[in-house]
């Protein structure tokens, strides 16, 4: 009797002690190590470092891109789940399929990939000259243009800008939005609509009013995962962005750049912020996720 | 279905909602996800089939392949072995604490795979005592394939045990501990009762690991040595030949890239292959009962 | 008939997909094995070294390689196989000094060396301290065709606005002399002169690339920047090849650039590859290697006969402009140095 139970015993804290060795050898320790290097520093260059324009202005950038992305991703989501979810058509397993591709798809390739289809001479891009900043859409945004002079120029070329970056995040986001809302959606029950829709609901009301709610959780929740996936991509978008420090320098691609130029505690402060963000956006989706089981017990 | 079906009438969109939505969801799809990988190959065959296998079929693009199944085999491994730990531990036997390790679990998810590696490099690298100790034992780590393996496992840390979980948790230990009761010892329960129950959740979870294994980047490209022929991954030979300059350097980098798509295609397929096989499963052992 | 033709046709047609597509899956999977795992080859070799050069040498290092492997098999009678790791000329060293086993390294400054020797990596003895290297270069500028901003020499890279294209001195040896050609250009300036044109030339630079070759992407590929001050050998063999929008523009003074080599001791003694290595380097030195190197566009240590002339320009080495490489490096790189003080980038 004993026996079996010290055989148990052990056998289950076999389990917590390969978890806890495994993870405090994989990630704990390296993360220390990372927290450590940046931490050293005097608290005056520690500052020094943080507050720097460049640095300040490439957490911006991958804040305003990845953002941006994950919201134009949560309306592509939706529509792909909603026609994945109600509708029948010849190739719909196939588009379903389809979904999935950007997470089986090596980030590098994308970023290889977009940036050769929107350059300049790219299948895309050759069409697309009208977006730079001398074609006849771009001049309107750029610094002296109609619209571009408010906001101090706009650069919506599809290549090495800011929506290059956009663009590619697009990719790397999108199966996210898509696989949260598309079981939900699947679940809603036919009888809330159909009340709806007979006490005289429009289907815009019902969507709004029925159909958005019942969502909202799900749809929050995949657009925060792709804006954290955003946050931290370097693959996809070093090879598409022109990288420019105060343009399209992102954090990644500043850790990267400090490192070869052996400014490890400048690498190290810079990723630290990231480890912080990665933090935030993981309590966040936590919480998001938390909210959404609540909220279909609810319902 | 047919009960539902005059009610269906009342949630079912008109034609003229209905078809330009799906043609904008197929043009979307088309767009993001089928144009970049028709791309692909097309830039890759741009110079013939003849160029192209010439590209795959030489030396470095080879040893890229083989170094990266390795690379990603190994990481597969470990982030297996430690997923039906952490799963086990976490559904079974955590009882303080849970959602902590559970968020630690995930933190590989949204960390960035450049910190992860730079935090590996500060870990292991020469000049930490780790890094030292391990160099002055003979094996160096950073810099080697054994860091293209650890930052690898590192940045798949969590598919495994994340499928696992849910599963582990829907199959209850109604079984185990009958099992238990009956005498079997604790790795019988776990190889003859926990094991035939979440085997498509882990085969899941091995494949999604793979995929992302195959197609790792930033954590590689900052730990490896970018010794070509030794740490040169399938992602850091096709970064190399984009940045050479000789005439045929990019339609050789699309030609890697190609394989490296036709991995993602294959594990894509696995999935479906698993779907289907999981579904034909699901419907015998209930036939059965 | 129609019935059976409705259905009968998609459901052939589905299974015919349907077996075609599992027999492209299955054959995807074989052919990805059989070239990751099927028969190699070039067979084993019976010694390996590993050579860690500067960005700038890819192509000339991967012909010479071959030819080296080919005089060593005729001469010695194995199979040796020479592997490169390229980068930044700073970041090898740095690699190396992290644990990077390297026999031979080729470094863009010789003055990247002196942190080897100080490890112990490298012995002064074995370097053959007044020995030549086996090539010079020197940096130029390259700009878009037609010379659309009319650049003539370093001054007119300080012109406001101007995107000037380089590496980082910080990671790239090719920076470096960058700056030491810019400093020797600008002789006929007061100190004070020099250093606010310098600032203004650095502050032109948007982004400090890795490496010369990471340098030559952005403008050469992705077209970006307006000038690119480049290797001599990297500035011709680009323009004269595919890329042939760009021109070169020869300053009136640049310096002649002294690459170094040296076989790492420790690393090589450990794998037992030492004598390869020496060899290896000793080669680089003979006729079969040094025709190689010409017809890359670098200056041979003996002089050529491909290119008898030297390019239109001046070339002053380290010594004629700074007395010292010491002297130049407190004046420029060093911390709190010149360079330090005009980027005020991190």
């Amino acid at each position: 009797m004993w026996r079996r139970a010290i055989a148990r015993r052990s056998f289950f804290s076999l389990s917590a002690a390969v978890t806890l060795a495994y993870m405090s050898l994989l990630l704990f320790m390296p993360l220390a190590a990372g927290v450590l290097a940046a931490l050293q520093l005097e608290p005056a260059e520690f500052w020094r470092i943080v507050a720097h324009p460049r640095v300040l202005s490439a957490y911006r950038v991958i804040f305003l891109c990845s953002g941006l992305a994950a919201i134009v991703n949560g309306l592509i989501g939706l529509v792909v789940a909603w026609v994945l979810v109600r509708y029948e058509f010849v190739g719909k397993r196939l588009l379903d399929a389809l979904v999935d591709l950007p997470l089986a798809l090596p980030t590098a390739v994308a970023g290889l990939t977009f940036a050769s289809l929107y350059s300049p001479t790219g299948w895309l891009g050759q069409h697309l000259t009208a977006l730079e900043p001398d074609g006849c859409i771009g001049r309107i945004f750029a610094a002296d243009g109609v619209i571009g002079r408010f906001f101090g120029g706009w650069d919506i070329r599809l290549h090495d800008g800011a929506l290059a970056i956009v663009v590619v995040l697009l990719f790397v986001g999108f199966p996210f939005v898509v696989r949260a809302v598309q079981p939900v959606l699947a679940e809603l029950e036919p009888e809330q609509e159909e009340a709806a829709a007979s006490l005289g609901a429009s289907r815009g009301q019902t969507f709004r009013y029925v159909i958005l709610p019942y969502i909202l959780p799900a749809w929050l929740t995949g657009m925060a995962l792709a804006f954290a996936r955003g946050l931290g991509e370097y693959g996809a978008v070093v090879f598409v962005a022109s990288n420019l420090p105060y343009r399209t320098e992102i954090p990644a691609v500043l850790v990267v750049a400090s490192l070869e130029q052996f400014q490890i505690a400048e690498a190290a402060v810079v990723a630290l912020g990231m480890m912080l963000l990665a933090f935030m956006s993981l309590l966040a989706i936590q919480l998001l996720e938390r909210w959404s089981r609540r909220h279909e017990a609810n319902i | 279905m047919k009960q539902t079906s005059n009610a269906t009438s009342l949630r079912a969109d008109p034609w003229y909602v209905r078809v330009p939505l799906i043609i904008l969801a197929v043009a979307l799809v088309g767009w993001l996800v089928v144009l970049p990988v028709v791309y692909v190959f097309a830039s890759a065959f741009e110079k013939g089939w003849e160029v192209y296998w010439r590209t795959v079929s030489r030396e470095e693009a080879r040893h890229a392949l083989r170094l990266t199944l390795c690379v990603a085999a190994s990481a597969v491994a470990m982030n297996t072995v430690f997923g039906l730990a952490a799963a086990w531990w976490l559904t079974r036997r955590c009882r303080r604490g849970r959602n902590f390790w559970v968020a630690c679990l995930d933190l590989p998810l949204t960390l960035s795979p450049v910190v992860a590696g730079l935090c590996l490099v500060l870990f292991f690298g020469a000049r930490s005592p780790v890094g030292s100790f391990l160099e002055r034992a003979g094996v160096p780590i950073i810099y080697n394939v054994g860091a293209l393996v650890l930052a690898t496992a590192l940045v798949t840390m969590p598919f495994v045990a994340r499928e696992l979980m849910p599963t582990l948790e829907a199959i209850g230990t109604e079984q185990e501990q009958a099992a238990r009761t009956l005498g079997a010892r604790p790795w019988q329960v776990l190889l003859y009762v926990t094991l035939p129950q979440i085997k498509w959740g882990l085969l899941y979870g091995i494949l999604l690991c793979s995929a992302r294994a195959i197609g790792e980047f930033g954590a590689v490209s900052v730990v490896s040595g970018r010794k070509a022929g030794r740490t040169d991954t399938l992602t850091i030979h096709i970064e190399k030949l984009y940045q050479s300059l000789a005439p045929d350097a990019l339609p050789a980098a699309f030609a890697v890239a190609s394989l490296l798509t036709v991995l993602g295609l294959i594990s894509l397929a696995a999935q479906w292959y698993m779907h289907k096989g999981a579904w034909i499963w699901d419907q015998r052992e209930w036939a059965k009962q | 008939m129609l019935i059976i033709m409705i259905i009968v046709v998609p459901r052939a047609f589905g299974l015919l997909i349907r077996c075609g597509f599992n027999c492209v899956i299955a054959c995807a999977i074989a052919v990805v094995l059989w070239l990751a795992f099927g028969p190699q080859g070039d067979g084993d070799a019976d010694a390996e070294i590993l050579h860690a050069s500067y960005d700038a040498t890819r192509e000339l290092f991967a012909e010479v390689n071959a030819a080296f492997q080919a005089w060593y098999a005729q001469h010695y009678g194995k199979v040796v196989r020479v592997r490169m790791s390229h980068g930044g000329s700073a970041s090898q060293v740095q690699a190396v000094l992290n644990g990077l086993d390297v026999d031979v390294i080729s470094v863009a400054v010789p003055a990247d060396l002196d942190r080897l020797i100080e490890a112990g990596l490298v012995q002064l003895q074995q370097m053959q301290a007044n020995r030549l290297p086996p090539f010079y270069d020197t940096v130029v500028l390259v700009v878009r065709r037609g010379n659309p901003l009319n650049i003539r020499d370093w001054l007119d890279l300080a012109k406001p606005g101007m995107d000037v294209v380089m590496p980082s001195p910080r990671s790239s040896g090719a920076a470096r002399w960058i700056l030491l050609a810019i400093w020797a250009g600008l002789r006929e300036y007061a100190e004070s002169d020099k250093q606010a044109i310098l600032a203004s030339i650095l502050g032109n630079v948007q982004r400090w690339e890795v490496s010369s070759r990471t340098a030559a992407v952005r403008f050469f590929r992705r077209r970006q920047g307006d000038v690119i001050v480049t290797w001599l050998h990297d500035a011709l063999a680009l323009t004269g090849g595919i890329e042939n929008d760009a021109e070169v523009i020869y300053p009136r003074t640049s310096i002649r650039a002294e690459p170094a080599i040296a076989v790492v001791d420790r690393a090589a003694r450990r794998k037992g590859t030492l004598e390869v290595a020496r060899v290896y380097v000793e080669f680089l030195y003979r006729p079969e290697a040094q025709t190689i190197i010409e017809r890359h566009y670098y200056t041979p240590a003996q002089p050529g006969q491909i290119r008898p002339d030297s390019p239109p320009l001046v070339l002053q080495t380290v010594e004629q402009v700074f007395g010292s490489w010491q002297a130049a490096h407190r004046l420029l790189f060093a911390p709190g140095a010149l360079f330090d003080r005009c980027t005020r980038t991190h």
